[in-house]
């Protein structure tokens, strides 16, 4: 009975691991690479590499961008405050049509050239928990059935493994191939088991609503209304109102927030229904400083500067979710944290693909000529190398396009997410078709692109590793760049190292043919 | 600098407790050229990283907050475990001196 419970287990663990393997590595990656969003931004939009301001511009100086957002029509116009790993202030208003954003120099309140480019966060982050699949809500969907996967995969994977205890700190790097990676797997799985399990847990109860809805449909007519209380939105809840209507002083609104948070800073200004009758303006305040995500939002009548409401405070069961949701979300200002999220991420990925090089190696004598394995190995190939190459290739884009580059109907920030799409699949055919070189020729690659993005980020900005490791604003680049160099590094280590396992066994099949002969 | 200081202080806590855990064991003392420890001595051994990583968590919690703190423990934990594991792997010669240090401090019990 015991036996048969493992064997259903093992069988759930493997089949759960290699369907859903390829979608939970993207997740993954994705996430591990938003870690630093912001710091892929600072790397991508080099017109945003600028020093930090001492003071904070007064709000009034984007009154120019606010009238602009109600001569267009806007249905919001919202200010982002710089923080410390963001130097410059981003304002940003949607009309019906379309999204304006515009990143701002923190010290002169100029508009920065347009950088032409969606950047992590609006690409690498999204793509995280949406897949890009936006045709209703798919991706989140399909992410939730991989976070569910993962989650029964970890519980599965405790289950399986007969000495857990016994094995808890073995590594055998000289054993053969399968035992080493099978060793691996194991490590990253046990050791970082705390981080999987509640990093895939609160990534469900983010997005618990859309997945669980049940329990918000009980309670509230519908989720819109949900979210507007659970986010202390509800100001937001009025009619479109009359429009001609004039936008009190957002520095003194702002001053009024400050007094009543005790002197904290916000980290966001929303102003709804700009120009209309109905206008508000909201203060969000940031929480940096604690894991908590509580942005304590006071809203003013736009037209008056009246106080119309303050987000009550956070029942325990809420203070549960958003303490989950910050632990998930890091916007919290913690490097150690940060850079140890960052590392345990890499961890997950290296679990997700040792399982699948594992399942590989374990088939390949029995079963390499047949078309499901080569099916498999072409999108673990792809799946794995190939995303990160994508990713590259979504990066050397952003270096080489020129500003403005437009091309089949396709602007700057489209032809980079098309770059990163067409290497991808590039990478998942090229696994198909060979697959005896698939590792080493994609590790290779990998080291190639890595540098040239390095490279490139030196021809076309002048920021060179030595001069952005000297400049302190500049850290967050040269951080990237030797992320990137060391990864390259890697990658060629990895390339040589297969490529000579892969000349040892030629030469023994070749002495054991000429034996036989 | 001081945050990166006392990350660095706790995670070297977790990684002697971590090692401790793993010198224990008989395939890792073999590793690092010791002999294996009697079951009573091993189980003292174990109580003492055991409580290494608890005070860890202490003084992360009290350091740091609740929230702050458990997260820094929980993730140093990670990772600490799995520097133990690959050092055992690669370069297990490193952490004999303190295989070797259990041993010593067994036989001075001895001779007592």
């Amino acid at each position: 009975m015991k036996q048969d419970f493992r064997r259903s287990m093992g069988w759930l663990h493997t089949w759960a691991g290699v369907v859903l393997g390829s979608i939970l590595f993207a997740i993954f990656w994705m996430g591990t690479l938003s870690v630093f969003d912001c710091e892929i931004d600072l790397w991508m939009k080099p017109a945003t590499r600028v020093a930090p301001a001492h003071t904070l511009l007064p709000l009034e100086r984007f009154r120019s961008s606010l009238d602009e957002a109600i001569a267009a029509k806007a249905s919001f116009w919202n200010v982002t405050f710089p923080s410390d790993r963001d130097a410059v202030f981003h304002t940003r208003y949607g009309t019906r049509k379309k999204m304006i954003s515009r990143d701002i120099d923190p010290v002169t309140g100029r508009m920065l050239p347009d950088s032409g480019t969606l950047g992590a966060t609006e690409f690498i982050f999204p793509f995280h928990y949406t897949l890009n699949i936006e045709l209703m809500s798919l991706g989140e969907w399909i992410v939730g059935l991989a976070s569910m996967a993962m989650l029964a995969l970890c519980i599965t994977g405790v289950i399986i493994h007969r000495k857990i205890f016994v094995d808890f700190f073995t590594f055998r790097p000289h054993a053969n191939p399968r035992r080493m990676l099978l060793d691996l797997h194991n490590i990253s799985g046990v050791l970082g088991l705390p981080f999987h399990i509640i990093l895939t847990f609160s990534g469900l109860v983010i997005l618990g609503a859309t997945y669980f809805p049940a329990g918000v449909n009980a309670v509230y007519p519908n989720t819109r209304a949900y979210f507007f209380e659970s986010n202390g939105l509800s100001f937001l809840s009025v009619k479109h109102g009359k429009p001609g209507a004039p936008v009190v002083s957002l520095d003194e609104a702002a001053m009024r927030a400050r007094s009543l948070w005790g002197g904290d800073d916000p980290h966001l200004v929303l102003v709804a229904n700009p120009g209309m009758t109905t206008s508000r303006i909201a203060f969000f305040r940031g929480s940096e400083r604690q894991v908590v995500v509580d942005r304590d939002v006071i809203a003013f009548d736009g037209s008056t500067g009246q106080l119309i409401s303050r987000a009550s405070r956070l029942t325990p069961i809420m203070r549960a979710q958003r303490f989950l949701s910050g632990l998930h979300l890091i916007e919290f200002r913690q490097w150690v944290l940060r850079w140890l999220y960052f590392l345990l991420g890499l961890g997950s990925c290296v679990l997700i693909a040792t399982g699948f090089l594992f399942w590989l190696e374990s088939r390949r004598k029995r079963q390499g000529t047949q078309i499901g394995f080569r099916l498999v190995e072409g999108i673990a190939a792809g799946s794995i190398t190939g995303i990160i190459l994508a990713t590259l290739a979504f990066f050397i884009a952003n270096r080489l396009l020129p500003a403005g580059a437009r091309f089949c109907g396709l602007e700057r920030a489209s032809l980079e997410v098309s770059a990163f799409y067409l290497v991808w699949l590039a990478a998942c055919v090229h696994g198909w078709l060979r697959p005896r070189q698939v590792w080493i020729v994609q590790c290779a690659a990998i080291g190639l692109l890595a540098s040239v993005a390095v490279v490139l980020n030196w021809i076309t900005t002048g920021d060179h590793p030595l001069r952005t490791f000297f400049v302190r604003y500049l850290w967050p680049v040269g951080g990237m760049d030797a992320l990137l160099l060391t990864g390259a590094a890697l990658s060629f280590l990895a390339a040589l190292y297969l490529s000579r396992r892969a000349g040892h066994r030629e030469v023994a099949i070749r002495s054991a043919r000429g034996e036989a002969i | 600098m001081v945050d990166c200081l006392f990350s660095f202080g706790l995670g070297l806590m977790l990684f002697v407790g971590f090692a401790l855990l793993a010198l224990t064991q008989f395939v890792h003392r073999r590793a690092t050229g010791t002999a294996e420890l009697p079951p009573r001595r091993a189980t003292q051994v174990r109580l003492v990283a055991i409580l290494l990583l608890v005070l860890a968590l202490v003084i992360a919690v009290q350091n740091e907050g609740g929230g702050f703190g458990f997260l820094l423990w929980a993730s140093l934990m990670s990772l600490t475990a799995c520097g133990v594991a690959l050092i055992l792997g690669y370069r297990p010669y490193l952490l004999a001196p303190v295989a070797r240090t259990l041993e010593k401090d067994l036989n001075r019990q001895t001779r007592l």
